[in-house]
């Protein structure tokens, strides 16, 4: 091993095998090292949170083992009827989500293609974004009652404001000089929108679907913990009079496996839509 | 077409203040010939291109292209844009064929031009790849093509070489007056590299420091077609020393 050393060093470019590697400012690694300290990122996180529980330094009573939360978890599948309340609040989610965004996606257009449209809902907006939609939870009981109608508004009004705001800046963004070359190989203003505008913006608009899909995750748990009978949120809510953080904990994490299978999915999904990206 | 240029002026008014980018501007360009605009950086050569293509207003004067006044950009008049500003999301033989498909050509139609001008700029493999798998020169040919795919009268070249190395440039510069010489069109071609604008113009219009005037328009008699043996000729000297004079006073004016 010694031996082949100073050869082995010779035979790689400069600096790529010195220790810590790929602790250059803006340096790149291997997939493959990236998954090693992604896995290793989980599993420091579950070491430490079994040295704690195993050594009794937190009480189980606020702190369960990992080992007695997969335990804990599986109960609720089997007798619970978890996974019903993890179906629903997914499908609340979609169907905010879907709602927001049908409503978001043309209006952001309009408002970032024509100017006077902008000038028309951007103020109205940009004041409506900064009302927490936790805050209309009680409005939204009084006007649509505490089913599903309620979670569902909840989510749309968490995330329409910020989504109109953010496709129209997208839209935005169109580089003058291809609306500039569009014109002159004859296009239409109609034709510029649909065929420079929007494949130009989609990228950006699609990155931000998935940010704000992140958030109406948030906004369910909130709308589930005032008034639901069903629901992962709802579940948790129940859990804690009962003082069982151990269904608590596994609540939360399904909430996180949940949005990153969607998250890693979307991108996926992405990277193939538009694989012309540099 | 032939493009006249009468008394155009180009004022850029900011709340800075108000730029005089181009004073004053008459040129005729006879239909067919090819013209190359040259001047210091910022003497608003690119605004009288811009002004020409219908993408900036003139403040005063006007601009006729085949006796028609331009009043905005058509696809009678092509440009090529120094940024190369192909779609990125469009595959090459998609980009050749953006101007057809506004026309509403019909796709089979718009499959033989493509496959006409693809084979033209030597890129019938690239067809189905996108631009940013593209180097630089192989962009800029792509560019060249879709303004031609779209049979302009007139086709306007801004600084189109001004982001390629040395050796690509050439054979760029020789890739133009190749479709110039097959097509015929009537060639605006801007740039502040004094070689290049002496290799391809009939005519070379020498723009003076901003406020833009043409100080000069110097006739270019080298014989057609030129190929780089061109350059090693007495004559080509001659022009490029006469005019970087031109250009030195103007600089230090």
């Amino acid at each position: 091993m010694r031996a082949e050393r100073p050869l082995d060093a010779r035979a790689t470019p400069a600096g790529s095998r010195r220790p810590g590697r790929g602790f250059k400012p803006l340096g790149e690694i291997p997939a493959s090292l990236y998954t090693t300290y992604a896995a290793a990122g989980f599993l420091g996180l579950v070491a430490v949170w079994s040295l704690l529980t195993s050594t009794r330094a937190v009480d189980p009573l606020f702190l369960p083992s990992p080992a007695e939360i997969l335990r804990r978890g599986w109960e609720l599948f089997r007798d619970m009827g978890f996974g019903a309340d993890v179906a629903a609040t997914v499908l609340r989610v979609f169907l905010g989500f879907a709602a927001a965004s049908a409503v978001a996606l043309p209006l952001g257009i309009l408002m970032g293609v024509y100017r006077p449209i902008e000038a028309l809902v951007e103020p109205l907006v940009s004041f409506a974004r900064y009302m927490p939609a936790s805050a209309f939870i009680p409005l939204l009981i009084l006007w649509v009652g505490v089913g599903e109608a309620e979670k569902v508004a909840v989510i749309f009004l968490g995330s329409v404001f910020s989504l109109v705001l953010m496709v129209a800046v997208h839209i935005r963004q169109a580089q003058r000089e291809l609306v500039e070359a569009a014109y002159t190989l004859g296009a239409s203003d109609a034709f510029v929108v649909r065929h420079v505008i929007l494949p130009n913006a989609w990228p950006a608009i699609y990155d931000t679907l998935r940010l704000v899909l992140g958030w109406a995750w948030t906004y369910i748990i909130v709308a589930e913990l005032v008034a639901a009978d069903s629901g992962i949120g709802h579940v948790i809510l129940q859990s804690q009079r009962m003082l069982n953080t151990g269904n608590i904990i596994f609540g939360i994490l399904v909430i996180g496996v949940i949005g990153l299978v969607s998250d890693l999915v979307m991108k996926a999904a992405g990277r193939a839509l538009f694989a012309w990206r540099g | 077409m032939d493009v006249q240029i009468e008394n155009v002026a180009k004022t850029f008014v900011s709340r800075r203040g108000t730029v005089e980018a181009l004073a004053p501007v008459s040129l005729d360009v006879p239909a067919g010939s090819f013209v190359t605009i040259l001047g210091p950086s910022g003497c608003g050569k690119s605004t009288l291109l811009r002004i020409v293509a219908g993408l900036e207003e003139a403040s005063q004067g006007v601009v006729r292209v085949g006796g028609r006044e331009v009043c905005g950009p058509g696809a009678d008049r092509g440009m090529v844009f120094q940024a190369y500003s192909l779609f990125p999301w469009l595959t090459v033989r998609e980009n050749i064929e953006f101007g057809l498909r506004a026309k509403g050509v019909p796709p089979r139609e718009r499959r033989a031009i493509s496959d006409e001008y693809l084979r033209q700029i030597g890129l019938e493999a690239f067809a189905d790849r996108y631009p940013k798998e593209l180097s630089g020169g192989m962009k800029q040919r792509v560019a060249i093509a879709r303004a031609l795919a779209n049979d302009p009268q007139v086709l306007l070249l801004d600084e189109p070489f001004g982001a390629l190395d040395a050796q690509t440039r050439a054979i760029m510069q020789e890739h133009v007056l190749g479709v110039w010489e097959k097509y015929h069109k009537t060639i605006l071609f801007v740039t502040h590299d004094i070689e290049e604008a002496v290799f391809m113009a009939d005519a070379v219009v020498v723009m003076t420091k901003r406020p833009g005037r043409i100080r000069e328009v110097v006739p270019v008699d080298l014989p057609r077609p030129r190929d780089y043996h061109a350059r090693f000729t007495p004559e080509f000297t001659a022009l490029k020393e006469r005019l970087t004079e031109i250009i030195r006073e103007e600089l230090t004016a």
